[in-house]
């Protein structure tokens, strides 16, 4: 299994789609940075100048890496979910679709420890995914604006002010980037599962893609029914990862309010449907007539 | 080869193998038996269910009816077992094209045990890829393909190798080194090896065993030379002098032997009859042999004749 998995990685690391959608990442965070840079929110302009927020006095350096780690987050949180399947669909589609898949099955591996194998190295490139693109947006930010303590986004643009340190940022920022992969990983172990129904590298990851974006327009609809089913449905919780950073904190204890209620539902519904999506791939994976 | 069949272990066996594709039937009630030390040639038209029994051999597939026995082990119980000294090629080869073909080896050799640098080396030198084997598979042509194909299932050092149609996309020098290189296997290094194919020469020059399949079914099995003896009558060139005595010779008993062409010097003989007893008759009869050739019937015609029209 780790033999199989190092090789996973391998194949990984040399194959281009990763690197697309790593890039395309980056080129987005640019743009995010450039358009703070150029044509500031009014909030920001003069930044560096005193400010003055309903009645609190803001000196300092309210635009900063933390700032826009956070509003990276919550655009992005948007998007990887329909990025990464594309990558998990060719992990074991495009080896149906190669012939590499017969290749592999005659030799002395259990197909469960080659499947399992895949889904590891899914769920590593989905996690490298969200440690990138927090890393990158944080340097980013930090190279344009530097840093300094977080003024939590969505207080700020409801004109309420709730301020982090930075570490306490970093440590929240951190915590919903792995919700984030949470997130991600749930759509991207739906490309996994549908390499095993479609021998072609691209098909999966497509498919996976047109599936979300069809519950999610489905789950929009305005039926009793459909507000029924969506708190139950990944879709609803593939966005919900920037909710744990807390926008409000107790009057009297001053103490942050962290919708905890709302984080573990999210894991829940996300950890359940991960297991159904692999565990349909999987049955299918053991079974199926290799005749690609 | 010289020691009996019998004495040899099983290393295959196939029992009432099928295979259906939705109502189709495409390998019907298969029994095939490989012993060890066997170059088995395994034949059948385009379509005739040769890859999809290696399939099925190999547990790529799964039988509709019958079972697999592979290296002593039940395949669809322990398949990992079955597996462990097997090398195969499946239909076209495959690879992961954006690697070379040196880490193509490496990953797929050492899912099956430990592979060196070495043993690398050594597998590339003898499938003739060493000097290629850092390029890309992508700038493979499609007959360095199949050697890296054959490279491949020949890491590491199988017991029994099975090859599905090695030499498709090879050139004539090619295709005698896949032979040689099957020989010295088989002979030198005691490998069975089992090999698809539908070009019959090839098969002729290499196996000792056969199957040859139609449709899906099992039309004959056993020792090439066997099969071919059982074909009957043989051809007999004979260069003789005169002709004309030697035909009166041959007229006595009638029947005994057709004469199907006439040279100068020479006939050409169909007869049940052995070469020595030709020759017999002839001297006794006061003509002069310098010639005497049995022709032995081709693979291609029993194949033929098997798998043939009106099928
Ligand atoms: N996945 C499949 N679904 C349906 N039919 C199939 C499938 N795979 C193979 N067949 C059919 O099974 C039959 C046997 O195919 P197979 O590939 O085993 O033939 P073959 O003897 O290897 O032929 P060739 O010499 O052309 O390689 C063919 O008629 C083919 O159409
Ligand atoms: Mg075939």
């Amino acid at each position: 299994m780790i033999l199989l998995l190092r090789h996973e990685l391998a194949r990984l690391a040399r194959r281009v789609t990763p690197y697309v959608v790593l890039l395309a990442i980056t080129a987005l965070i640019l743009m995010v940075v450039l358009g703070f840079y150029y044509d500031p929110p009014g909030i920001f302009s003069g930044a560096r100048a005193e400010r003055k927020l309903n009645d609190v006095q803001v000196v300092g350096n309210m635009l900063n890496g933390l700032l826009i780690c956070q509003f990276v987050l919550k655009s992005l949180a948007l998007l990887l979910p329909y990025l990464a399947p594309v990558v998990a669909g060719e992990i074991l589609g495009a080896e149906g679709g190669s012939g590499t898949l017969r290749a592999l099955l005659t030799r002395p591996r259990s197909r469960s420890a080659v499947f399992g194998a895949k889904f590891l190295a899914a769920a590593a490139y989905t996690l490298l995914l969200c440690a990138f693109t927090m890393g990158v947006s944080l340097l980013l930010g930090w190279l344009a604006f530097g840093w300094g303590q977080l003024f939590e986004f969505e207080a700020l643009q409801a004109g309420r002010v709730v301020i982090f340190t930075e570490a306490e940022a970093l440590r929240f920022l951190a915590l919903a980037y792995l919700l984030l992969a949470l997130a991600v990983f749930v759509t991207s172990s739906l490309g996994l599962a549908l390499g095993s129904f479609f021998d072609n590298g691209l098909v999966p990851g497509f498919v996976a893609l047109g599936l979300v974006i069809v519950l999610q327009i489905a789950m929009g609809l305005p039926f009793e029914w459909a507000e029924t089913v969506r708190p139950y449905l990944f879709t609803s919780q593939l966005a919900q990862a920037p909710q744990v950073m807390p926008t409000n904190f107790d009057p009297e204890t001053l103490a942050l309010q962290v919708p905890w209620d709302q984080v573990i539902w999210m894991l829940k519904v996300c950890g359940v449907s991960i297991a159904v999506f692999t565990g349909i791939g999987w049955w299918r994976f053991v079974r199926k007539d290799i005749t690609c | 080869m010289s020691e009996p069949a019998v004495a040899r272990p099983v290393v295959l066996e196939t029992t009432g193998l099928t295979k259906n594709y939705g109502r189709r039937r495409v390998v019907d009630q298969l029994d095939l038996t490989v012993r060890e030390g066997d170059v088995f040639g395994f034949l059948g038209p385009n379509g005739a269910g040769k890859s999809t029994t290696i399939r099925m051999i190999l547990g790529l597939i799964r039988p509709t009816a019958g079972s697999v026995r592979l290296m002593g082990h039940d395949l669809a119980r322990d398949r990992l077992g079955a597996l462990r000294q097997v090398g195969a090629q499946v239909e076209a080869p495959a690879f992961y094209t954006y690697l070379s073909g040196y880490r193509n080896l490496m990953m797929l050799g050492s899912l099956s045990g430990p592979v060196g640098r070495d043993d690398i080396e050594e597998t590339l030198r003898r499938v003739r890829l060493k000097g290629r084997e850092g390029d890309k598979v992508r700038t493979y042509s499609q007959g360095m393909r199949m050697r890296l194909g054959l490279a491949q299932a020949l890491l590491p050092q199988p017991r029994f190798l099975i090859l599905d149609e090695p030499t498709n996309g090879l050139d004539p020098q090619g295709m005698k080194e896949v032979r040689e290189l099957v020989r010295q296997l088989a002979h030198e290094e005691g490998i069975t090896i089992f090999i698809s194919s539908h070009l019959l020469a090839e098969v002729q020059q290499i196996c000792d065993q056969v199957a040859i399949i139609n449709q899906g079914r099992l039309v004959v099995h056993g020792a090439v030379s066997t099969l071919l003896a059982e074909q009957g009558e043989t051809s007999l060139e004979v260069g003789c002098d005169p002709v004309e005595r030697a035909l009166e010779l041959l007229q006595e008993p009638p029947g005994w032997v057709q004469v199907r062409s006439q040279g100068e010097q020479s006939l050409l003989l169909q007869t049940a009859a052995s070469a020595a007893e030709v020759n017999r008759r002839l001297v006794a009869g006061g003509v002069a042999v310098h010639r005497l050739v049995p022709q032995q019937h081709s693979l291609e015609e029993l194949f033929l004749a098997l798998t043939g029209d009106g099928q």
